[in-house]
């Protein structure tokens, strides 16, 4: 993978995506729900936001408003400078249920994105096998994505935005279903692979630890319908790398931050 | 499948007592010889049919008429009812506009309609060929539209953020994820389609393995009933197994996905 750490400095601080204004509503005329209401939320390139919430703030719908599987009902969101219209490959995704191609080997899966732009075998076998070594899935490209464990199939959908070189990574509670282990690993390898890259991150999670400990800003929602309560800086995403997740996880700093993110979710559920 | 194949001794233990018990019935003159031919009457009369025919037919012609007549409708059914299935998930309009045909259709028993379509098309094939197809298609095309509306739609929204186009998500997400449910129906259809073509041979027709046994009815030639009888559970267990094995080779992630 190139190593954009210096692009993404270069850039920090400048607009790279851009909610103004945005409103969501489902359905019509007397069964009209709001799922999004009056969200405006920048962020710079290079950023890791995490979305927290209780249920039904619409974490998913912003996220799918930005991915552009849904045109929002007000209000603009923008990528890169451009609005987003339908979606494209400069915006990975990954859902909590990894959705690979069954049909396909982990080979196939991982090299789904190039075939369809038509790169031949050859073109795309060495990004698809850089990508899948550093996952540690090489040994297994030739399987089919029902062989492998469930954080495995999480890592090859990692692997099947990554490999289109995305702007953003969208991340719709990526880990929810993995048991509290694999769920560990799999946020520091994403955070190997944010620091080392660079690349932007929007993270939607029900879990507070770890928007905490992952993000660079943690944007807490309220419910029905969902408005942004707070966007608050978070310190451990840049943190040096000596300490461990476990030590990160029980600073005071730490537990403070998470401590407060938490009583805003509580807060937001009442009202 | 997997837990069922260590109790494989068991399904052939069941057809050896079949045929123990067909065996003891005889034996024991437990049934009017005439009405239940012996084992080995039915061998002989096998050996008979294989070398000198019957009625100027040999077995392998009745055999070939059968299978050609079922798998010419059931080809043509899938042809046509593949494509429509799925161009039917894709478009509710022609899906509303052909839902009432196809579900008046598909519990219709076939032979219920032959004679009509024997005053149309005549005796011949045509007419039997054209009630297969009608005979099976509406399952399948009913198949292949449950499997485009049944495509997760994860799995669209993945390919589209890989940079899909439409036409690239119908080829490499929505195809594939019809198969299972497709390869269902077109068994499904299968089954129906070789029961139908022996009836409808029963009822007309000058060869064919059901013109055969209503042939050898008519002369009370119980041995060769029978026979026909066993050749045609032979024959559809096969083709049915031969679409299985397609199947399982096919859709190599049913039920673990």
């Amino acid at each position: 993978m190139p190593d954009a750490t210096d692009g993404r400095r270069l850039v920090a601080g400048e607009v790279f995506v851009s909610f103004a204004g945005v409103g969501v509503t489902y359905g019509s005329g007397a069964g009209r729900v709001p799922a999004l209401e009056g969200i405006s939320l920048d962020f710079a390139a290079g950023d890791f936001v995490c979305v927290v919430g209780p249920s039904g703030c619409g974490k998913t719908t912003l996220m799918q408003s930005l991915a552009g599987f849904l045109k929002p009902s007000s209000g603009t969101v923008s990528i890169d400078g451009r609005p987003v219209d339908g979606p494209g490959a400069d915006r990975g995704v990954v859902f909590q249920q990894p959705a690979l191609f069954p049909w396909l080997t982990v080979g196939g899966n991982a090299g789904f994105g190039p075939m369809l732009r038509g790169e031949s075998r050859a073109a795309r076998a060495e990004t698809v096998e850089q990508h899948l070594r550093t996952v540690g899935l090489w040994e297994f490209r030739d399987r089919y994505p029902y062989e492998l464990s469930g954080g495995m199939q999480q890592r090859l959908a990692i692997v099947r935005a990554l490999v289109n070189k995305p702007k953003i990574l969208l991340m719709d509670e990526p880990f929810g279903a993995l048991d509290a282990l694999t769920r560990e690993k799999m946020q520091e390898e994403l955070h190997t692979v944010w620091r080392r890259t660079g690349m932007t991150v929007l993270l939607i999670t029900h879990s507070v630890e770890e928007a905490v400990y992952l993000g660079t800003d943690v944007v807490v929602m309220s419910a029905r319908p969902g408005r942004i309560v707070e966007r608050i800086a978070a310190p451990f995403a840049r943190r040096e790398g000596e300490r461990s997740s476990r030590e990160t996880k029980s600073l005071p700093a730490f537990v403070a931050l998470r401590e407060r993110v938490l009583s805003l979710i509580w807060q937001s559920a009442e009202t | 499948m997997t837990d069922s194949r260590s109790y494989r001794w068991l399904s052939v233990l069941s057809v050896a007592g079949f045929f123990g018990a067909w065996y003891v019935v005889n034996a024991a003159h437990l049934a009017p010889a005439n009405l239940l031919p012996s084992m080995q009457e039915v061998w002989a009369a096998l050996l008979d049919i294989l070398h000198n025919g019957y009625r100027g037919t040999t077995l392998w012609e009745n055999a070939a008429a059968t299978l050609g007549r079922c798998l010419g409708g059931f080809v043509l059914a899938a042809i046509v009812g593949v494509p429509l299935g799925l161009w039917m998930g894709r478009s509710p309009v022609l899906a509303a506009s052909i839902d009432y045909i196809l579900q008046f259709m598909r519990p219709l028993p076939p032979l219920s309609y032959l004679i009509l379509l024997i005053l149309w098309l005549g005796t011949g094939d045509t007419s039997k060929v054209a009630l297969l197809f009608l005979a099976a298609f509406p399952t399948i095309a009913m198949a292949a539209m449950a499997g485009v509306r049944g495509v997760n739609r994860q799995r669209i929204q993945a390919a589209l953020a890989c940079g899909a186009t439409r036409a690239q998500v119908f080829r490499h997400v929505v195809l594939p994820s019809c198969l299972p449910m497709t390869m269902t129906g077109l068994r499904i259809a299968l089954a129906v389609t070789f029961s139908t073509v022996v009836a409808a041979e029963l009822m007309t027709a000058s060869n064919g393995l059901g013109w055969m046994v209503f042939s050898a009815s008519q002369f009370l030639r119980t041995d060769i009933v029978l026979l026909g009888v066993l050749i045609l559970g032979v024959l559809g267990m096969a083709l049915s197994r031969a679409l299985l094995s397609l199947d399982l080779w096919l859709v190599h992630w049913r039920g673990r996905d």
